[in-house]
């Protein structure tokens, strides 16, 4: 307890030129090799520059702090269309845990954000697609999630398929792949995030 | 839809056998006498699958048996290896042999595991349906061909119920009507759609609209002169 | 004095409409139901809302070509919907499979079995409101099967590994040991199941009684699978119609009592037990080293005219392939019987009747994935 008082700020410093000194008479014991790994952070109060410059104020574009709390937390809507919602699920589940970036899926559109198109958007799906579009409140996103999604990937020729989903709704991020790694798709969400930040002022 | 018959160069299965079993040396000298007998063979290669009379005490009997008087033309395909004796009738009879072919002990064939449409283009459309016997453990299939124009086939739907929506599913993409079914609408197409056969073979495949493409064509195209 | 009673507070028929985009429905399924308070007097189910044409696009491919659209089809099994197509062609050319080839396709099969039953287990849970619970135990299991599968195949989903004649190339060197681990994962997986859900009280009353079907019913309706297992028939193409090596195997086919949702769970639970046992024997039998395709494998795949119905026992049923060939290197036609189109088919006959709470039970026990259904 009383080592920790002394130590706090210029540990290092003074390790530094005492160690060819004052040579080490003896091993230290467990205990006390205990006590100097316990030993507390550093902690200097009043050294961060913005609170030197404006004390206890903090000014931020007020589009920024929107931005922030917008990428923040996106929520996309549940819809899994195809074969890319299971890499969907796959992201959201433990492995890669997409709730660290504040992403959390919601199974309705009137509380979303974003819209993961993951899959193949049919002919008659496209008017779902769209509905629930537009059931999304302002501001909203799309990601279109694969090759179907994007173009219509590998099924693009056949007649009863939408060659992408933009043909009915903006796109704002594409993630390319058939299906995309679920590495991908947090990229994509990341893109996103970026995109929000960029665009805040518009 | 037909690909070009007898330009690849390459020998099928059918012909690198002989080829090798009639040269002395294994690889190399097998390759240069293949070419002129595998063109040869193909020639030979047949348009139509090749038909095998079924064994006798084959389960066609047994049908010939439970409907007397019904035209059957049975025959084998061998590639099915045995296990399924072919069934050709006409749609007239279609209802008959197939309430026999549920009802009847002798064959007992409970459940229906696949009813497809083939489309055969010049020589109309053909509904195929592949009937099983948990008992008898024995299959049949049952084939019966109709022309474009008159493109109705009795319903079986009553009969086995698993033919519902596979029933369905045939007129969508086929275009065959199964008279007597109950609830004809449209499945995996929109309800309106009921004028476009997908699976057809004069539905062509479409066309790639090129959004991005109007772009990546002017690069292109400086390169090219 | 007679007293009436105001008609508008009687209870009459409302018809509800479900999908196609909600999350309890596997995808993009639509159903409306009809209720009379909380009875369901009739379910009109609306597919194709994924009818993408697979089998149209096959039919303009080669036939290796056509071997991702199988894995596109049937995207949890997707070794199950290769194989039966790789079998069907297999039989028109008249090749023989190597036997290290056959085994490693079992093997992969069974393990994707796993992994699809796994995703089963998980979507069954939130259907009964255990609210993710189960998805987070389930789908690392997965996640472990589809590492082994990536290491092996190079892909996580879309394997497109099996060929016509055997596989695409060898598997990894540590590929047995690799397997071995990822058992010892699954049987923890299934331990974790089993305290989870198999046991609990409250699922047990939630799914038992529910959607019962009696095996004639099922024969009738054309179900096949787990769904029909449950019924109580003892229907396995695996045991009763074998194909590849599975032959040489010693496994159960468990069998349902009542034909109701538990049942259908149990089925699946104990499948993938026996699945267990299975890879373990393969692992066993599986020779050492030797040819993983044909030596008289020619290089352009071309097929006499012909035609051939193949069936594979996929984790949701009778996956057949049904090939018309005219010769040359592409199918004349092609058509996908896929099992969770046909269990589909039966969900009016089970939904009637039961309580609208049920009705989402009932369909996730049918464990559908819609690609298939729509193909």
């Amino acid at each position: 307890m009383t080592a920790q008082k002394a130590a706090p700020p210029a540990l290092p410093e003074k390790q530094v030129e005492g160690a060819p000194a004052v040579a080490p008479q003896r091993e230290q014991t467990g205990v006390e090799r205990e006590a100097e790994r316990l030993t507390p952070a550093p902690y200097e109060p009043g050294t961060a520059l913005y609170r030197q410059i404006l004390p206890g104020i903090l000014q931020v574009p007020a589009d920024a702090l929107l931005a922030v709390s917008r990428k923040s937390s996106l929520w996309p809507v549940t819809f899994g269309l195809a074969c890319c919602a299971i890499e969907m699920i796959a992201t959201f589940m433990s492995r890669h845990d997409l709730d660290r970036f504040g992403i959390v899926p919601w199974p309705s559109p009137r509380q979303s954000d974003v819209m993961i198109v993951s899959g193949t958007v049919t002919k008659k799906m496209a008017p779902a697609v769209k509905l629930l579009y537009e059931q999304m409140p302002n501001p909203k996103w799309v990601i279109a999630m694969g090759a179907c999604a994007t173009n219509g990937g590998p099924y693009t020729r056949y007649d009863r398929v939408l060659q992408g989903v933009d043909k009915i709704i903006p796109v704002d991020v594409y993630v390319p792949g058939c299906p995309p790694r679920p590495e991908a798709l947090i990229d994509g969400m990341l893109a996103l995030q970026h995109k929000i930040m960029e665009e805040r002022n518009k | 839809m037909t690909p070009p018959e007898g330009q690849e160069p390459e020998a099928t299965s059918g012909t690198t056998p002989e080829s090798a079993a009639a040269s002395p040396t294994p690889e190399a000298a097998a390759e240069k006498p293949a070419k002129p007998a595998a063109r040869a063979v193909k020639e030979a290669e047949p348009k139509e699958a090749p038909r095998v009379a079924p064994p006798p005490g084959s389960i066609n009997e047994k049908l010939a048996a439970a409907v007397p008087g019904v035209a059957l033309n049975a025959y084998m395909v061998p590639e099915m290896k045995g296990e399924c004796v072919t069934v050709e009738v006409s749609r007239d009879d279609l209802t008959a042999v197939m309430t026999a072919a549920r009802d009847d002990e002798r064959l007992d064939l409970k459940y229906l595991r696949c009813l497809s449409g083939v489309d055969w283009q010049e020589e109309g459309l053909e509904v195929v349906y592949h009937l099983w016997s948990f008992t008898k453990k024995h299959s049949l299939q049952v084939k019966t061909r109709i022309t474009y124009d008159d493109a109705n086939v009795p319903s079986i739907a009553t009969i086995y119920p698993a033919a519902d929506w596979h029933e369905r599913e045939t007129r969508d993409m086929f275009g065959i009507n199964f008279v007597g079914h109950w609830n004809l609408l449209p499945l995996l197409l929109p309800e309106d759609m009921t004028d476009h056969f997908p699976l057809r073979k004069d539905n062509p495949l479409q066309e790639i609209e090129e959004w991005q493409g109007e772009h990546l064509r002017e690069g292109a195209g400086e390169g090219d002169e | 004095m007679v007293l009436e009673r105001d008609p508008a507070l009687e209870v009459v028929d409302m018809p509800i409409n479900m999908g196609p985009q909600h999350p309890s429905t596997h995808g993009v399924f639509r159903m409306v139901l009809v209720v009379n308070g909380e009875k369901i007097v009739d379910v009109v189910p609306h597919i194709g809302y994924m009818h993408r044409g697979g089998e149209k696009l096959m039919e303009a491919m080669d036939f290796r070509q056509g071997i991702g659209y199988c894995d596109r089809t049937e995207y949890l099994a997707q070794f199950s919907a290769e194989l039966a197509y790789c079998l069907a062609v297999e039989r028109l050319m008249d090749l023989q499979v190597p036997e290290r080839a056959e085994y490693i396709r079992v093997i992969l099969t069974e393990m994707n079995r796993l992994s699809s039953h796994f995703m089963f287990v998980g979507a069954f849970g939130i259907d009964a409101g255990v609210f993710g619970t189960s998805f987070t135990y389930a789908f690392p299991q997965r996640e472990f099967l589809q590492e082994v599968f990536e290491e092996v195949t190079g892909d996580r989903l879309m394997y497109a590994y099996f060929r016509v004649g055997g596989l695409a190339w060898e598997v990894t060197d540590n590929f047995t040991q690799r397997v071995h681990q990822v058992l010892l994962q699954s049987q923890q997986g299934l331990k974790d199941i089993d305290d989870l859900l198999t046991k609990n009280e409250i699922f047990m009353a939630r799914c038992q009684n529910i959607g019962r079907f009696s095996a004639d019913q099922a024969i009738a309706a054309g179900l096949s699978g787990p769904m029909l297992r449950a019924s109580g028939v003892p229907w396995d193409l695996r045991k009763d119609e074998p194909y590849s090596v599975y032959d040489r195997f010693n496994f159960e086919i468990p069998v349902g009592n009542y034909g109701d949702v538990y049942d259908r769970y149990l089925v699946r639970v104990e499948e993938m037990r026996q699945s267990v046992s299975i890879i373990e024997q393969a692992l066993e039998q599986l020779p050492p080293d030797g040819p993983i395709v044909p030596e008289k494998m020619p290089r352009r795949l071309r097929t006499p005219p012909g035609e051939v119905y193949a069936k594979v026992e996929s984790p949701r049923g009778e996956w057949g392939v049904y090939l018309v060939s005219k010769g040359g290197d592409k199918p004349y036609r092609l058509k996908m019987r896929s099992p969770s189109f046909c269990n589909l088919s039966a969900l009016r006959d089970m939904t009637v009747g039961q309580y609208l709470a049920d009705a989402v039970m009932i369909l996730g026990s049918m464990d559908i994935v819609l690609c298939c259904v729509d193909r």
